[in-house]
């Protein structure tokens, strides 16, 4: 897939961010749909803002993100291009070719920790992470990273400095233990 | 009817509610991630270690356009606000890790899936797991926390928080 470039994909990300909190009256997170899925209080109500989101809200919100990407994928005929046995269009078995049989994370991802079972551990591993994480911070990459930090919340910008700063200290040991750059 | 009374009638959602913008933006999320690259192990991991530096800014345009949208809305000064707590730093560092191992932030992971990435599969129930340990460990600590204080302090604090992220 041609990936957009910074200028243009950034201001669509930011405008969905502000179309989302105009239409919807709530601050746009991905981890607090997630959250209120498995058992988290949704709160923060006041006069101005819309409903909390429903339960049956929080599912369609997290399922149209998949959708929303597979429409993306589907039109760039990228759709499972990484994954050996998915459809393959002649724009995914171009990527076949010049990747491994992945696990769908690309050859950056299989040169490291190949495509068997340690690939498997290190994204079960780190998704749990992710998840326990972004509970613990109340807050995740759209809602510290983007909402948070936009609005200058003191919580939003030492979370996100935090993030961001250990998945650059965690990304820069990876490639230095595994001597790989 | 006072707009307050409208207000605080619409905060409590039926369970059945569902806002079409939800859906609508959620797509949106979704298609503006893929086309990004923050789908994309690679493109994260090169972002992570200085040699591309086209999702930096690409995160760095969109706040900027998400604070200036924020700031012509009014409904931007009445959101939640998020300050700091003790969950920021051990949570964010945890998310850190995690984030850098499966290239997967919690919105990322759900549109792997719809892009047809295999590990997504384990990606999006992995984030589910951890969310719902976390919530379990907090529960936990809130029952013991209530265990231990006096009888006198029937409503003991919920370390669980409020998430309104």
């Amino acid at each position: 897939m041609q990936f957009w470039d910074f200028l243009a994909g950034g201001a669509a990300l930011g405008l969905v961010a502000v179309g989302y909190v105009a239409a919807v009256r709530r601050p746009l997170g991905v981890s607090g749909a997630v959250g209120g899925l498995v058992g988290a209080q949704n709160a923060g109500t006041g006069p101005a803002l819309g409903a909390p989101l429903s339960k049956l809200e929080q599912a369609a919100f997290l399922f149209a993100i998949a959708v929303g990407a597979g429409l993306s994928a589907l039109l760039a005929g990228t759709w499972g291009a990484d994954v050996g046995n998915a459809l393959t269009t002649s724009t995914a078995s171009a990527a076949l070719a010049t990747s491994p049989g992945s696990l769908g994370l690309g050859a950056t991802f299989a040169a490291r920790f190949g495509d068997g079972g340690i690939g498997w551990a290190v994204v079960v591993v780190g998704a749990i992470l992710v998840g326990f994480g972004t509970q613990w911070a109340r807050g995740c990459t759209s809602g510290h990273g983007l909402m948070g930090v936009a609005r200058l919340q003191k919580g939003s910008l030492i979370a996100t400095a935090v993030f961001f700063g250990t998945a650059i200290v965690a990304s820069l040991a990876v490639d230095a233990i595994l001597g790989v750059r | 009817m006072s707009t307050r009374a409208v207000a605080s009638s619409s905060s409590s959602s039926p369970a059945s509610a569902l806002r079409p913008a939800v859906v609508g933006f959620g797509l949106a999320l979704g298609f503006v991630l893929s086309r990004l690259g923050f789908t994309d192990w690679g493109e994260l991991h090169r972002m992570l270690t200085f040699t591309d530096l086209r999702l930096v800014g690409a995160f760095g345009v969109a706040v900027v356009v998400t604070a200036i949208g924020l700031r012509v809305l009014t409904v931007g000064q009445h959101l939640p606000a998020k300050p700091f707590h003790s969950g920021i730093v051990p949570g964010a560092l945890l998310f850190g890790v995690g984030w850098a191992l499966s290239g997967a932030c919690p919105g990322a992971a759900l549109a792997q899936l719809g892009e047809g990435r295999l590990t997504a599969l384990v990606s999006v129930v992995g984030v589910f797991v951890g969310s719902a340990l976390y919530q379990a460990v907090a529960a936990a600590a809130a029952r013991s926390a209530a265990l231990t204080s006096s009888t006198d302090a029937p409503d003991a604090p919920d370390p669980a928080g409020i998430v309104c992220t």
